[in-house]
Parts: C-alpha cells; sequence; structure tokens
C-alpha cells in the first residue's frame, strides 16, 4: 500500500499531489507534458527528494522531509520502467535483468538462473544473449519490464511504457502489461498520456495538470 | 566511400608530411651498420629499463589519482570546481622545465613539503621515485580530461541502476566504469605517451644519473652532445617503443 | 599591353635606384649569432652589450654546453662565432671554423651553499656520504675537468646527478637541493647572494682553456672576426678578468 503527500519543486513546476494505491491496484497519472507525471515518478522512486510530505509504502516511511527521514533509491523496493527503457548498453539483456539481482548480493549464478524465468514469464527468452542495441523498442520494454519485476518490488512504476512503439507493438505490448499488472501483486503508478492506454490497464485514472491533480 | 574535398587534400598531405618527414629521416639516416652495439650497450637498455618502469608507475599513479578526481568533476557539483579543473590541466601548457622546478619548490629539500618530507628521511629529488612524480606531474592531465568520458555516460542509467538496488559503488563498478572505460583508456594511453617522452621536468626535478634517473630522453639529450651516433640509436629505441605500443593499443583498444 | 610593359619597366627602374641604398641600409643593421659555452653566459652578455655599442652589430647569444653547441654547428646550425669551455670541443668544428684563438681561461671551484654551513673545506670532503654532491656529465666540459681533478686528488665521489650543463650544476646548489657541485670559479662568482666557493689548490685544479672562433660560413664574416678581435683585445680581456677568467698565457 502506497501513501503519498508530494511536494517539490523541480525548475519551474511545482509538485503537489497527494496519492493512495492498494495492493493489487494500478493507478494511471494522465495528463500533458510538463504536468509533472515523470516528476512524481522519480519523487517516488527516490531520484528526487521531497520538499515538505511523506512517502509511506507498506508502513516504511520512504522521505519524509520533516523527520529527517529519507531512504535512498537502492534501498527501497521499487521496480521502475523507463522512458526510455534504459537498458544498460554494454550488457546482453540476460545479464540486465540479472542486475537487480546482484546489486542486491545475489551471486551470478543464481541471478541468472531468476533472470531467465523473469525473461520466460514476459516472454522474451529468446533474447537473453542480445545486446541493448539490436533489439526492437517492443522487445527493449520487455525486457525492461522483465529487469523491473524479477528483484520482486512492493511498487511498481512505469513512465510512458508504451510510448515511441509503432501500432503492432503497442497493441502486443499492452496485452503483455495488463498481464503482467494483473499478476502483480503490489502497488502500481502508471504513467502516459494516452486515455486509451490508460483505460486498458489501470484500475482508476488520475488526471494531472501543472504539478497538481485535476478533480 | 565519400569524395574528400579537394581543399582539405594539401592541408592534410602537409600534416603527415611534418611529423612522417623527421621520422622518415631518423630511421634513413640512422648508422645501421653501427646501430648494434648501442643498441645493446648498458647505457641503452639501462635508459630503456628505466623509461619503461618509471612511465608505466607514472600511469598507474595517474590511474589512481586522476579517474577518481575526473568523475568529481563530471559528476558532483562543489566550490572552486572551475579552479580545480583548470589547475589540475595547467601542467599541460606549463613549460616543462618550469614544471620542474615548480617540484623543486614543494618536493626539494627545502621545499613547501620537501622539508617535511626530508625530517621524515623521505628525500624524492635525484631518486627513481622523483622521476615517477614530475612524469606523474606532466601526464596526469591527460587522465583527468578523461571527464569527458564519464561526462557522456547518461546519468540515468545511473540512476535506474540506483532505483535497481545498486548502492553508488556497485554502480560505479558496473555501470559506469565499463561504460566510460574506451575514453579512459584512450586518456591512459595518451598519459604513458606523455610519460615516457618527459624530459624538462625530469631533469630539473630528478636530475640525470643512469640507472637511476636517466631515462631515454634525458640519455638522447646528453648523448647528443658526444656521441650522435647513440644518440641516433637511443632516439630509435624511444621511437620503435613508442610506436609498438601504440599500434598494438590502437586496434584493441584505442579503436572505435 | 603596352601599358603593363611600361608599368613593369617603371617597377624595375624603381629597383634599380633603391638598390644602391639596399646595402647602406644593411650595414645598419649587421647581426650576428654567437654560439657560446654556458659559463661565459653572463660576461659575454656585457660584452655583446659593449660591443653592440661601439660597432652597431646586434649580438645574439646561444649559451648551451660546449658540447652542444659543437653538435649543433656542425649540423648547419647559423652561428657566425663560436666560443667553448675547451679546446678538444672546438677541434670537433675545426673544419668549420677559421683558426680559433684561446681568449680566457677558468679554474675548477667547488660551489657550495650560501655559508658553506654543510663545512667543506677541500676536495676530499666531496667523498663524505652525508653529502649531496652533484656534477656535470663527463660529455660537458667541466664535468670531464672535474673527474680529471678528482681522480688526481684520489677522491671517489658518489654524484647524486650527472647534469647536462655548469649552469644545471650551480642551480641546483643555489635552490638548495645539492650540498656541492664542481663548477667553474666564474660560476661562483656569478650567483653571490646565493653561492659560496671553496677553492681548490693549484696543484688539484684543471685549468680550462677557452678558444674562440669565427665560423667560416658566417653569412657576415667580417662583423663575426670583429667580434673575435674584440674579445681578444684589451677592453674583452678586462671584462672577462671583471668575471673571474684569467687572461691567456701569452704563446
Amino acid at each position: 500500500m502506497l501513501e503519498a503527500e508530494l511536494a517539490l519543486r523541480l525548475g519551474t513546476l511545482e509538485l503537489r499531489l497527494e496519492l493512495a494505491v492498494k495492493a493489487g491496484e494500478v493507478v494511471a497519472l494522465v495528463g500533458p507534458n510538463g504536468a509533472g507525471k515523470t516528476t512524481t515518478l522519480r519523487a517516488l522512486s527516490g531520484a528526487l527528494r521531497l520538499a515538505a510530505g511523506r512517502i509511506a509504502l507498506d508502513g516504511r516511511v520512504l522521505d519524509e522531509p520533516a523527520r529527517g527521514v529519507f531512504v535512498p533509491p537502492e534501498e527501497r523496493a521499487v521496480g521502475m520502467v523507463f522512458q526510455d527503457r534504459l537498458l544498460f548498453p554494454h550488457l546482453s539483456a540476460l545479464d540486465n535483468v540479472a542486475f537487480g539481482l546482484e546489486a542486491r548480493g545475489r551471486r551470478r549464478a543464481d541471478a541468472r538462473t531468476l533472470a531467465r524465468e523473469a525473461l520466460e514469464r514476459v516472454g522474451a527468452l529468446e533474447l537473453a544473449g542480445s545486446r541493448p542495441g539490436a533489439l526492437s523498442g517492443g522487445q527493449a520494454q520487455r525486457v525492461a519490464l522483465a529487469r523491473a519485476l524479477v528483484v520482486g518490488p512492493n511498487l511498481l512504476l512505469l513512465d510512458e511504457p508504451l510510448a515511441a512503439l509503432d501500432a503492432g507493438a503497442r497493441l502486443e505490448l499492452r496485452a503483455e502489461l495488463g498481464r503482467q499488472l494483473r499478476e502483480f501483486k503490489g502497488a502500481a503508478v502508471l504513467v502516459t498520456h494516452d486515455p486509451d492506454d490508460a483505460r486498458a490497464l489501470a484500475t482508476r485514472s488520475l488526471r494531472m495538470a501543472g504539478g497538481r491533480a485535476e478533480s | 566511400m565519400r569524395s574528400m574535398p579537394r581543399l582539405l587534400l594539401a592541408p592534410a598531405l602537409a600534416a603527415a608530411g611534418l611529423i612522417g618527414v623527421p621520422l622518415v629521416a631518423l630511421v634513413w639516416r640512422a648508422p645501421w651498420g653501427e646501430l648494434a652495439p648501442q643498441l645493446v650497450s648498458s647505457t641503452a637498455r639501462q635508459a630503456l629499463g628505466l623509461s619503461l618502469g618509471c612511465s608505466l608507475s607514472a600511469t598507474a599513479l595517474s590511474f589512481a589519482l586522476g579517474v577518481p578526481l575526473a568523475w568529481l568533476l563530471a559528476r558532483t557539483a562543489f566550490p572552486g570546481q572551475r579552479l580545480v579543473r583548470a589547475l589540475v590541466t595547467l601542467p599541460m601548457v606549463l613549460p616543462p622545465v618550469v614544471g620542474g622546478v615548480a617540484l623543486l619548490l614543494a618536493f626539494g629539500r627545502r621545499g613547501l613539503l620537501g622539508a617535511w618530507l626530508a625530517a621524515l628521511g623521505v628525500t624524492l629529488p635525484f631518486t627513481t621515485a622523483g622521476a615517477v612524480l614530475a612524469e606523474t606531474f606532466v601526464a596526469l592531465p591527460f587522465l583527468v580530461v578523461a571527464e569527458a568520458g564519464f561526462r557522456q555516460v547518461d546519468p540515468r542509467l545511473e540512476e535506474a541502476a540506483a532505483v535497481l538496488g545498486a548502492r553508488p559503488g556497485f554502480a560505479l563498478r558496473r555501470v559506469t566504469l565499463p561504460l566510460a572505460a574506451p575514453a579512459l583508456r584512450a586518456g591512459a594511453a595518451l598519459c604513458w605517451a606523455r610519460a615516457l617522452g618527459e624530459f624538462g621536468a625530469t631533469i630539473t626535478f630528478a636530475g640525470s644519473f643512469p640507472g637511476r634517473t636517466q631515462t631515454l630522453p634525458l640519455a638522447v639529450y646528453l648523448a647528443l652532445e658526444h656521441d650522435p651516433d647513440a644518440a641516433i640509436a637511443l632516439s630509435l629505441v624511444l621511437l620503435a617503443v613508442s610506436v609498438a605500443a601504440l599500434v598494438a593499443l590502437r586496434d584493441r583498444w584505442l579503436g572505435a | 599591353m603596352g601599358a603593363r610593359r611600361r608599368w613593369l619597366a617603371g617597377l624595375a627602374a624603381g629597383l634599380l635606384l633603391l638598390a644602391p641604398a639596399a646595402p647602406r641600409a644593411e650595414t645598419q643593421h649587421h647581426e650576428i649569432t654567437v654560439f657560446a659555452a654556458a659559463s661565459l653566459s653572463d660576461c659575454f652578455r656585457e660584452l655583446g652589450i659593449t660591443f653592440e655599442h661601439w660597432t652597431g652589430v646586434h649580438v645574439t647569444f646561444s649559451f648551451a654546453a660546449s658540447s652542444l653547441l659543437a653538435t649543433q654547428v656542425q649540423h648547419g646550425a647559423p652561428a657566425d662565432v663560436i666560443a667553448t669551455a675547451d679546446e678538444v670541443t672546438m677541434s670537433k668544428v675545426a673544419d668549420l671554423v677559421e683558426a680559433p684563438h684561446p681568449f680566457a681561461h677558468n679554474r675548477l671551484e667547488i660551489a657550495v651553499e650560501k655559508g658553506n654551513p654543510k663545512r667543506i673545506a677541500k676536495l676530499a670532503d666531496l667523498a663524505r656520504s652525508d653529502l649531496a654532491v652533484v656534477l656535470a656529465a663527463e660529455e660537458v666540459p667541466v664535468g670531464k675537468y672535474a673527474r680529471e681533478a678528482l681522480a688526481e686528488a684520489g677522491v671517489s665521489v658518489a654524484p647524486r646527478s650527472l647534469e647536462a650543463d655548469v649552469k644545471a650544476v650551480l642551480n641546483k646548489v643555489a635552490l638548495g637541493e645539492a650540498d656541492a657541485g664542481i663548477v667553474y670559479a666564474t660560476d661562483v662568482r656569478a650567483l653571490p647572494a646565493k653561492v659560496d666557493g671553496v677553492e681548490i689548490p693549484d696543484s688539484q685544479n684543471v685549468i680550462a682553456t677557452y678558444p674562440i672562433a669565427a665560423v667560416k660560413k658566417s653569412a657576415d664574416a667580417e662583423s663575426a672576426r670583429a667580434f673575435v678581435n674584440f674579445v681578444l683585445s684589451e677592453k674583452g680581456r678586462d671584462t672577462l678578468a671583471h668575471f673571474g677568467f684569467t687572461a691567456p698565457r701569452i704563446p
């Protein structure tokens, strides 16, 4: 369960948002560019610090400036799929997926086994040995999804997961994403500018503009 | 192949000629007949061994000190950053002899820090360690400019690594360094080449003594005064070593 | 067509008119380059100023170890006059210069830090293990002489460095990096504020003979010879003596 009261300033954007997401829920943040959707995700992931407010995940406080609490990103149990995928270009797809596990202390062999399973679950096992540069948009997105899910996060953040894909790949991936989100046990926040995607994937939508939620 | 703008042909040929002709002349006019005894003389062997040892040590030291600094300059913002960056690249424009004098004033017997070191029993001038220090002084900047290598690594990749659970050290080792590696390797190669050819700072700070501080460039300078044949022989050794190393590195490490 | 030819003729005539003026302009701005041993730098600079004052010929100097200068002349460096710190080095360029003349003598002296804190009194002291001693390399005349003097005196020295020229030896002592170095008496006199000298007795000393010669291929042989004669003249000898050189023995 995610409980967040966000208040921060980034450049000209002032973000003020209250967000509560139950386990199993998928909340879509919809709105135009510059509304603060990605900023919201980055605050939840820990890449940005709050100026005021509070973020708590499953009862654990991740960020509360008033009490001087800040948990760095690597210690939050958060998984994120980025707008540009951001797969590590020097690693194979398999090693990309295994990265998070190794970072958390798993031995390489174990990490790779789990990574293989994760790739299979998203239907991308045959891509294991490929470099990110050789993957199509849709394929890379599947790998990115596997990479985020394999570490077993409590909160899943997705930033425009279907952007920059051609129509065919979008539909395919949207179906896959829907499957994964339904199976996912934690809370999920999805950012998209496409209302159709929001309708298809989310249990609830929240419109944003100018750093705030529209009522 | 793209057609070459004719305008570029003449300057390009001139550039190749400017570098190429003197080197060809060196090889052409070498007294190949008398070269053999020169090349295996103890002076040559000592100088070569010393040059290789000192230049490699200087490169390693530059790497150990320069890479962290390059990372700090690329990824953080601290007060006086621009000054530090300018300062560290200064040896590139400073005449090496001036660098040598500066080193003496800092680390010599009466130097700013040297006086304290002397009290502790540590002497740097006239020692091999001093030669390494002089070479590091002039070669370190080449690794600090590898800062550009760090900059071209997308910081969002480091952010992604953190979200995936990587502590800063893990992310540095597994993401940043591997991606910055080509630039760092190129910097290290330049650094080594600069250290190998260093003369002014070395002779001023470390002096010149066979087997201890008389590196190949110093040996060539001295040989020039009394035995030009020996000087040419030693120059050829230096040239051969440099060319061999740079050719070997180019294919495997520096190539795109 | 006709206009151009007339224009060219006019230009040619103009140049011919100017031609006689050209050599006159030349005599106004003679210049010679003098290659001289490093130990002559302070003295020769002063001689150069006096020479220009008297003759209008501007002198440019290149000071370095004699051996290096000789090598440069052998390879065609544009020197008009060369003055070395020993006759052996001058003999290396014998075929490139007119007959050399000895113009000064110099003797060796031990340069020590101002105040002689290490209490060095004689050549034998240089063998002390607590001293940092610096010599010039053997290929350099002063380095060769130093070795001769030490050998004659039976002193074994372990130098920290073999410098490329005598000024480098002096500088190491002046900067405080070396306790002692063997240089010329004139070098010690050059830095009175930083360096003291310890005399080496005649019996152990090596007297250096400095020859000077005009270079045959000089672009201005007349001015080159004039400079050589100036150095050999009484005024030249006076200036040399002022800097610590001794007069050449009349053969």
